[in-house]
């Protein structure tokens, strides 16, 4: 994850399964969708287990954008989480923005 | 006196007050550092670490530095067309609490910081915050011990 993103964004793990990355200064959304994408193609590669067994690992990913999306963060985590349950429903690995 | 050496003053000016600063600060010549005070080589060393502010607007960015546990204020500030320096302001009370698991930031530190983050954002200043869930699939050769190693850091109940 942290090799996917700029080294100055930043990356927490909320617990569980669950992260979150702020991408700092972007362009515009299509950025974090770039960025989305890298992700997802990055954590879906398999894993070979020292027992020989492999393991997929995939990500459904929600995007919510400052200031379009909201100026508090409590509004935008929950944008993004909403956005997030958005991209699960769609199928594995899939991004989504808050709409 | 010709314009290299009042360029050249100007420069030693430059350095003299960046130096007697009590927080870490470096001027770029030209985007490349050529000059860094004794609390910027105190904080970083010789890390160059201002290719991650590449904008070339003057504004204030938030950068966790995860290897010191330090979080920071960068404020940019263009002199003319060829000096610019980078203040970085350490923000007291932001501890950055890293998962122990992962190596990421723990989410005790996403309150501080997400808020810093909004303080620092100044008009125009666009950022976006992706929540992610990671799945995993195992195939199904695998035994359920091995699935529950390879599980052991999510919440989701294993399978029976």
């Amino acid at each position: 994850m942290t090799r996917t993103v700029r080294n100055n964004d930043i990356c927490f793990r909320m617990g569980g399964d669950e992260f979150v990355i702020i991408l700092s200064s972007i362009k515009d959304r299509m950025h974090s969708c770039l960025v989305s994408r890298r992700l997802i193609s990055a954590i879906s590669e398999p894993i070979v287990l020292p027992s020989g067994n492999q393991a997929k690992v995939g990500a459904s990913i929600g995007i919510a954008t400052f200031p379009a999306d909201g100026s508090e963060i409590e509004e935008l985590l929950h944008k993004a989480d909403e956005a997030m349950y958005m991209a699960k429903k769609l199928g594995k690995n899939n991004y989504q923005l808050h709409l | 006196m010709n314009r290299e050496s009042v360029m050249d003053r100007h420069e030693r000016y430059l350095q003299i007050l960046v130096e007697h600063l009590d927080f870490a600060a470096c001027i770029l010549k030209n985007g490349v550092v050529s000059y860094t005070n004794n609390a910027y080589r105190h904080s970083f060393g010789d890390e160059d670490i201002t290719f991650l502010f590449p904008d070339p607007q003057s504004g204030v960015r938030s950068f966790a530095h995860k290897d010191t546990g330090l979080f920071y204020s960068v404020k940019r500030i263009a002199f003319d067309e060829e000096f610019t320096v980078l203040f970085f302001a350490e923000r007291k009370g932001v501890s950055l609490a890293t998962d122990p698991l992962t190596g990421l930031l723990h989410r005790e530190s996403f309150p501080l910081i997400s808020q810093q983050v909004i303080d620092d954002a100044s008009p125009g200043t666009r950022f976006s915050l992706s929540s992610s869930s990671i799945w995993m699939d195992l195939k199904s050769s695998t035994t359920p011990g091995v699935m529950r190693a390879a599980m052991s850091c999510s919440k989701r109940p294993l399978p029976e």
